[in-house]
């Protein structure tokens, strides 16, 4: 038995009630019981990843017996892969809240939300089941939803909250009748079972369609992509840990891994391969061209997370697992920098929308260093970890499908634009503060300075597991791909220099004089108007069924009761007239 | 089914029609818990009658038992809401408190 891939989800999840006891007695006692609890689970992880030698599936005894379900957990390359770096990463948030969250109140909720949500997260990268992977499945998007909503004396952030548990709910009901079909069709649920049935055909292409499809559709809720982003953007009202742990770690890996986990079903069919590419790629462009526009920071990070989520679903798309899986660490690595920056920003300044910031390079050294760094590994500069996984990604397109290599070309120049211009606009050029913001604490840096070493050296790390060897990704890379990508990351950062930092006011004039850009740009900042159809749909057939209803609970004892002894003299009718 | 079990069904089908039928009609909330109780008894012996016949006749009687403890306990709860509705609204008809409609 492999006790440390049982224990590395189930230790967080059992340490939840002891937060808030022991947040009644002391916080700060509290605050470090997280993190120990935390580094526990990251070391189990980093221990299974090194100890990992061969696939292994375990099961317990009977869980419900009448499904023929187990809990079973699912040892191989990805899951230990994956919960290694889940669990890494996790720490280093947990470790950076501390110091972002002192003097809150409700710090209780908050590192026992926190610590759910790790464990959830873990235990649906460990699950051996669909049933199993449910559960978790629902456990991290009520996490999201509630740390989401976490000011809940704020009203955008409860309504947040709400938007990203409601749109989320979608691909959710997709996937929940995903997971009858394979039930009803398998009889069983596990994946190792699921991979020998879709090996020797036992399930019609027909179904096994189906079934793809409804998963993809579930993923797609989970991993923000088009049209089930809206939720993403928005999330950005949770606490910056919380958003990096959203966006890096748990929350929006959990459909890409469901992906990846069932690759075998989606490699056979080309009709589930070319629908995977097709959302992948339009998401790709939508999230980085709303993201060049975008004027808050963490808003310009949440649209950036769509378009990487995209560049992973393109991966998978075009037959790449391994590469989408790279990249699923390697963006997990850079955004949780990103968002780690971005929060160290907020917190010195209480700012958000970059127009205000500027020159913040002279005294946040550290947070500029490492945002800076961030950007450079999402355009793919080498050897920085982005730029291995997603030149990968970029050059398997470029062999099955030249239309989507192209425009992952195309939105390397919008990634390195928006990247380079929210650098330029934070960090650069001439403060409009009246006083320049202090360095954040020490304890908020030293995460930010591990993940810059991480996001430089990480490729050495990762050759050094049996997964991603640096071998492998040397052999996909082509010549022709990764020089287009470099022109094109130099082109979006030389355009971002004129534009923003050399030529601020030519830009300014042209913009001002060309109708057609302000058009653009003005629909880009709604997000090409999904929200307003979202809203237009809510008020117009949601809303008006909902008053029907409710106008139907009068909310009387005797009038219930009445309408209660109908329903019953009506089901003695139909029996008697059975009988009769 | 035995004959015996079918006096027991019909009696309990009248009980709880009967427990619903006063609910409706009753103005007083201790009324209202009394007729509560009637449909709880209903459902006891559906349950109770449920086992007859059967060789595993202490099973049902079991259940019955606990549902009987946990309808007592229901019922204290009932009543000790009801003073505390008399104390706040001063008036015991289900009709005139209508505060959480509002």
């Amino acid at each position: 038995m492999i006790y440390a891939a049982w224990l590395v989800w189930s230790l967080p999840i059992i340490s939840v009630p002891f937060v808030p006891l022991l947040g009644a007695i002391n916080g700060k006692i509290r605050n470090w019981f997280t993190v120990c609890v935390s580094a526990l689970t990251a070391i189990i992880g980093l221990y299974l990843a090194i100890t990992f030698s061969s696939l292994s599936s375990e099961s317990s005894g009977l869980w419900i017996p009448s499904f023929n379900l187990r809990i079973q957990i699912e040892v191989d390359g990805l899951s230990v892969l994956l919960s290694a770096f889940i669990s890494f990463l996790s720490f280093l948030i947990v470790l950076y809240s501390i110091g972002y969250m002192k003097g809150e109140k409700g710090q209780s909720r908050y590192y026992s939300l926190i610590l759910l949500f790790i464990g959830s997260m873990l235990g649906l990268v460990m699950a051996g089941n669909l049933v199993q992977l449910y559960f978790f499945w629902e456990l991290v998007g009520i996490c999201s939803a509630f740390l989401i909503a976490f000011y809940n004396d704020k009203p955008e952030a409860r309504r947040a909250g709400l938007k990203a548990f409601v749109v989320t709910r979608f691909g959710d009901i997709a996937l929940f009748i995903a997971v009858l079909l394979v039930l009803s069709t398998l009889g069983t649920t596990d994946f190792d079972s699921l991979n020998v049935a879709i090996g020797n055909h036992s399930i019609s292409t027909s179904t096994t369609e189906l079934i793809g499809i409804l998963i993809l559709v579930g993923a797609m809720g989970k991993s923000a992509q088009v049209p089930l982003h809206v939720w993403l953007p928005d999330a950005m009202e949770g606490p910056t840990p919380v958003s990096a742990l959203i966006h890096a770690a748990t929350m929006v890996n959990a459909g890409v891994y469901l992906l990846l986990r069932v690759f075998p079903l989606f490699s056979t069919s080309e009709l589930l391969l070319s629908l995977v590419t097709a959302v992948g790629a339009v998401s790709m462009v939508y999230g980085a061209a709303c993201a060049v526009v975008a004027e808050d920071l963490k808003r310009i990070l949440a649209y950036s997370t769509i378009s990487q989520l995209g560049i992973m679903f393109v991966g998978i798309g075009v037959g790449t697992s391994l590469g989408a899986t790279y990249h699923l660490i390697s963006q997990g690595l850079f955004k949780a920098l990103a968002f780690l920056a971005a929060g160290s920003v907020l917190h010195a300044t209480g700012l958000r929308n970059v127009e205000e910031m500027g020159g913040l390079r002279r005294t946040m050294k550290y947070t500029y260093i490492g945002f800076f760094l961030s950007v450079l590994a999402m355009s793919g500069l080498p050897p920085l970890i982005g730029f291995w996984s997603k030149d990968w990604i970029a050059s398997t397109a470029l062999t099955t499908n030249v239309a989507v290599s192209v425009l992952i070309i195309l939105s390397t120049i919008l990634t390195a634009l928006y990247g380079f211009r929210a650098t330029f606009k934070v960090f650069h050029g001439s403060s409009k503060l009246e006083k320049l913001p202090v360095e954040s604490p020490s304890i908020m840096i030293l995460p930010m300075v591990i993940l810059s070493i991480s996001v430089v050296l990480g490729w050495l790390v990762l050759d050094y597991q049996p997964l991603l060897p640096l071998f492998n990704v040397l052999k996909a890379l082509d010549f022709l791909t990764v020089g287009a990508s470099l022109t094109a990351l130099v082109i979006g950062a030389g355009i971002a220099y004129l534009a923003f930092q050399s030529k601020i006011e030519a830009t300014q004039r042209l913009v001002l004089q060309s109708p057609l850009i302000q058009k653009t740009r003005k629909s880009l900042l709604e997000g090409l108007g999904f929200d307003k159809l979202y809203g237009f749909l809510w008020t117009r057939i949601v809303l008006p069924l909902s008053n029907v209803a409710s106008s139907l609970q009068t909310g009387l004892l005797g009038i219930n009761a009445a309408l209660m002894l109908l329903a019953l003299l009506a089901v003695l009718f139909l029996l008697a007239s059975r009988v009769f | 089914m035995p004959s015996d079990q079918v006096v027991f069904i019909v009696t309990a089908v009248v009980l709880v029609f009967l427990g619903l039928a006063s609910m409706v009609y009753s103005r007083n909330l201790i009324k209202t818990v009394m007729s509560f109780q009637v449909i709880v008894f209903g459902a006891n012996l559906t349950l109770f009658s449920s086992g007859m016949g059967s060789s595993q006749a202490y099973m049902s009687q079991t259940f019955v038992l606990f549902s009987i403890f946990v309808g007592a306990s229901v019922e204290a709860v009932a009543l000790a809401l009801i003073v505390m509705i008399h104390k706040k609204y001063g008036t015991l008809n289900p009709w005139e408190i209508r505060r959480l409609r509002h």
